[in-house]
């Protein structure tokens, strides 16, 4: 790739834009998943409700 | 199959595979990054902004992708009412909404230079605009109801009435005359495109297709965990734990 070409700001914002996007709403799910698993060991400290657990498996 | 399809069955297959997934995630898109920057040669009449295309098109596919898997969920809704087929529509709604964000942002930087422009209202560009917002309204439907129940069957049936727009999207190019380029790939004649292009464009879709699944997977266990926190939490505030008595089931809306 030819940096000096023409257009390539048009290149680099179109990478720029797919890298912040996707980047964001990895770091958002990734962010989401370890508070939803920290608030679940601040319930359920024993894993009393994780399926295999004494209530989890409960029908 | 169904027995897979258990909360947490899932839960235990997809942790052992996420690792994996994303391992194998990261280095199909760093080569396929390589190949179009490095490997893809300038195109005759475009330039060095051919290489737009490599995260436009597979971004565009798996924005149209991920709303068939929701139509796909969306039917296991209604029809076998099972509750790992809410989680994935409620999953993928953000994933497929910043999917196609890249897609109309991407678009617009490469048909400035192309076309002279940055938007025009022709019907696959209008089309796509219409998915976005599908992605914006499903979003907020989803948190509209207080009864999760109601919010999943609403939404599911919103999700199919809404893929009537898959299609339309992809053979917008061939039924009205566009400014936007018929298909080059998935054509009944062959792709048209050179493979010095071809291959990296697919590595890059195989690249998109594999964070697509790590993304959703990941999120379907955010969710599978909040369900199951809300559930615990409800049962507290109910009273009814305590020493020797029986909790929460590992169970997930919309079954109550």
């Amino acid at each position: 790739m030819s940096f000096d070409a023409p257009h390539v700001g048009f290149v680099l914002w179109s990478y720029a834009t797919a890298v912040f996007g996707i980047g964001g709403l990895l770091l958002f799910i990734l962010a989401d998943y370890r508070r939803q698993r920290q608030l679940l060991s601040t319930l359920d400290p024993t894993g009393e409700n994780e399926p295999g657990g004494p209530a989890g498996d409960m029908p | 199959m169904w027995k897979l399809a258990n909360p947490g069955v899932f839960m235990a297959y997809s942790g052992r595979l996420l690792p994996w997934l994303w391992a194998a995630t990261g280095a199909v898109l760093a080569i396929g990054l390589y190949q179009a920057f490095f490997v893809a040669p300038t195109d005759y009449q475009q330039g060095e902004t051919v290489r737009i295309m490599f995260i436009h098109v597979p971004a565009a596919w798996f924005s149209m992708f991920c709303y068939t898997v929701m139509a796909t969920s969306a039917i296991g809704t209604l029809v076998w009412r099972h509750p790992l087929a809410d989680v994935s529509v409620k999953a993928a709604i953000p994933i497929g909404a910043v999917f196609t964000a890249v897609t109309l942002i991407t678009g617009s930087l490469w048909g400035k230079p192309m076309w002279g422009t940055w938007w025009v209202w022709d019907a696959r560009l209008t089309s796509v605009l219409v998915l976005f917002l599908m992605y914006l309204g499903l979003m907020a439907l989803q948190n509209a109801f207080d009864d999760p129940g109601r919010a999943a069957r609403v939404t599911a049936i919103t999700v199919l009435v809404g893929f009537i727009n898959i299609p339309i999207i992809k053979f917008s190019v061939d039924w009205w005359y566009t400014l936007h380029q018929p298909a080059s790939v998935f054509r009944f004649d062959g792709p048209t495109i050179y493979p010095t292009i071809l291959i990296p464009l697919l590595i890059m879709a195989a690249g998109f297709m594999l964070l697509f699944f790590a993304l959703h997977i990941t999120a379907m266990r955010a969710e599978i965990l909040r369900r199951r926190i809300r559930k615990i939490t409800l049962l507290k505030a109910r009273g009814s734990t305590g020493p020797g008595r029986r909790t929460a089931t590992f169970t997930t809306e919309p079954a109550e």
